[in-house]
Parts: C-alpha cells; structure tokens; sequence
C-alpha cells in the first residue's frame, strides 16, 4: 500500500512537471521568455507565406517572442501526412538556431537531428524569400526536409516583418 | 427424354422465350456479377473505407450532399462551440484547438507541444471566453494570448460540449450491397431483384430441358 502510494506520487510529481517542448525551447532562447506577440497576416504577407508553403497559411495570425532583435517562431508543417512543430530562433535576420519540436510522422524523423538542423545557423533570405544556402536532404526524408526547409524560410519572412513593423 | 416427345410447337416455345427471358436478365446477370464479384474483394479493395461522394448516390440514401466535416484533421474530435461574445468559434479535438471565424477560417491554432493540456474531452463558451475540460480540470483560453491557464474551479452553469464525430458517413460497400440486393432502389428494387432470381431458375431450368432434348 506504501509502495502504491509512493509510485502514485511520483507519477503525479513527474506529470505536473511534464515539459512543453515550445517552453523548453523558449527558455533555451531567452532565458525568461518574453510575452508573447501577435503578427497579424497581411494579404501581402499571406501571399508571401503561400509562395513560401506552397499552399495557403493556415491561419490569421502568428505568435512569437521577441527580445530586442532576437525572435522565436514555432510553426506546423505538413511532412507527409502529419504535421510538424518546428521552434526558429532568428537573430537580428539569420537564424540562429531550428529544433524539432514535435514529430509525428511515422518515417523521416531524421530532420530532428543536430547533423541535419544545424544547416539551418546562420541562413538569411535571399531574393525570392529564399535561403542563401543549399540545405543537403536526407535519403528517405524528403517531405520532412521540404517541411523544416520551408517553415525556416517562413520564419525568416515573418522576422522581418515583425521588425519592420516597429 | 427423348426429341420425340415434345412437339415441335413447344420446343419453339421454349426456345424463343428461353432467348426472349435471356436478353431480360442479361442486364441483372452484368450486375449481379460485377456487385458481386467486387463484394467478394471488399478488404482487399478498401470499399468499407472509400466514402461515397457521388451526389446522385448519396441523394437516394437521403444524406446530406457533402459529407459532414469536423473544420480539423483529427482522430479524437471533441467539439465546435461558438463565443458569445465575438463571432468567433472555437474547434477542439483530444490535442489540439483551432480558434475559427464564424465564416470557419483558422485565426490560430494550438496544440500539445505548444501548452495545450492532452486529453481535452469537453469545450464550452461563456462571456468570458471560451472554457476547456480536462477530466476535472477547466481550462480558461486566453483568445489574445492564445495560451491556457487552469482555473480553481468550473464556473457554474456551463455547458460543456463533446462527443463530435466527423459525421457517420456512406462508404462504397453500403453502395455495392444495396444495390446487389435491390434495396438501393427501396421495395421495388427488392422486388425487382426477386423477379431476376426467378428468372433466373426459370432459365437454368428451361436451358437444362433444352440441353436435354438433345439426347
């Protein structure tokens, strides 16, 4: 009974302190994560985004986090048939740094890896709201790539808006 | 039995309404096969699976044109509730809502990896907002923010909403089945369809004479 007791607490304890990824990820970012924002889409930006996806934003506004000129996005993208939850730290218009946040494809899960995410430091936007670098695919993976590459590219736009509207 | 017993008057008989009843059923023998055969491959075919989206089809079994969508892509949908306050609605399945315009465009989403509690099972709307339900726990979503806070306790009053489905659907082996057996076409098809059998045997039976004859 003791023992029940003892294993029903812990999991009590370990399941109110169960992490969020997006909060994890924001206090790598900042520290303290600041309040968060609301970037409403404009028809400019909603045809900038859908250049970008391929298809329409699924949505009328996008939250983030600001500091300065630091922002953090988390963003969805469709890999094949799932959506995937990407975190994009941008500074100052090249980013700093994408992690996988959520993944729940049942293949191409390689994109959460270090050696494939930090192709992504450093980039900026080039013309056509495109990214300055070649990013390299994975050999089975290739709608998952599309997706991070995508939603980074999206990431950028929507940092330099957020900027500009300042 | 031998030729010689059947005059000749009735073996012509037999003959042209043999040929007669044969070009009848021919079109109920195509269709009978064809639904048949297709039923025998059901799994296989994935036609419990595939919904019926044909106009025609769906009208005749009284179901709305356009099968009834929940507004997200999800396998636990909970529920759609609409502010009071705004024309706003809110969508939510088990791990994640979506704040929609009352025309059903996405104004933002939230899920799991970004704070929502797992499990949702109820969603309800008051004056304050819009109210989630986790077991016992009641959830007040900040439509600013888009962020959920725990509340102490439930208001009083609400009602809450749950148990959306995506809509009961007609898939194509409903179709297949009732249209082998005549029921697509209600009573009469029924009939038509037991009138086709019997012709059926009358043609099994009066081919069989005819083959007969022949000794």
């Amino acid at each position: 009974m003791q023992l029940r007791a003892l294993l029903l607490l812990l999991a009590l304890a370990t399941s109110a302190h169960a992490e969020v990824p997006a909060e994890r990820f924001l206090a790598e970012a900042f520290g303290t994560a600041p309040a968060p924002q609301m970037l409403w889409l404009t028809p400019p930006l909603k045809e900038r985004a859908a250049r970008i996806l391929d298809h329409a934003y699924a949505g009328m506004r996008v939250k983030y986090w600001r500091a300065g000129r630091r922002t953090a996005w988390i963003l969805d993208e469709i890999g094949k048939e799932q959506p995937i939850t990407v975190g994009i730290l941008v500074d100052d218009g090249r980013i700093a740094r994408v992690e996988v946040l959520a993944f729940r494809e049942s293949r191409g899960g390689e994109v959460r890896h270090g050696f494939f995410t930090r192709q992504f430091v450093d980039a900026r936007l080039q013309a056509g709201d495109r990214l300055d670098r070649q990013v390299d695919g994975i050999t089975g993976a290739t709608l998952s790539v599309w997706a991070v590459t995508r939603v980074s590219r999206l990431a950028l736009v929507f940092h330099d808006e957020a900027l500009r509207r300042d | 039995m031998p030729l010689s017993r059947f005059p000749l008057l009735h073996r012509v008989f037999l003959r042209r309404w043999h040929r007669r009843l044969g070009i009848v059923s021919a079109a109920f023998v195509i269709v009978l096969a064809a639904t048949g055969l297709l039923l025998n491959h059901t799994q296989s075919l994935g036609l419990d699976d595939i919904p019926l989206e044909n106009r025609l089809l769906r009208a005749l079994y009284g179901v709305p044109a356009v099968a009834p969508a929940f507004p997200l892509a999800c396998p636990r949908p909970v529920a759609v509730v609409a502010a009071v306050d705004a024309p706003l609605q809110l969508a939510a399945c088990s791990d994640r809502i979506a704040l929609l315009t009352a025309g059903g465009e996405i104004v933002d989403q939230l899920d799991t990896a970004r704070g929502l509690p797992a499990d949702i099972t109820a969603v309800a709307s008051d004056r304050d907002g819009f109210l989630l339900q986790r077991g016992a726990t009641t959830f007040r979503l900040d439509r600013d923010n888009f962020t959920v806070a725990a509340l102490a306790g439930a208001p009083a009053g609400i009602a809450w909403q749950s148990g959306a489905t995506a809509g009961p659907d007609i898939h194509w082996e409903r179709v297949l089945l009732d249209l082998h057996s005549g029921r697509l076409f209600g009573t009469t098809g029924v009939v038509i369809v037991d009138i086709a059998a019997l012709l059926f045997v009358v043609l099994a039976i009066s081919g069989i004479v005819m083959f007969r004859r022949r000794d």
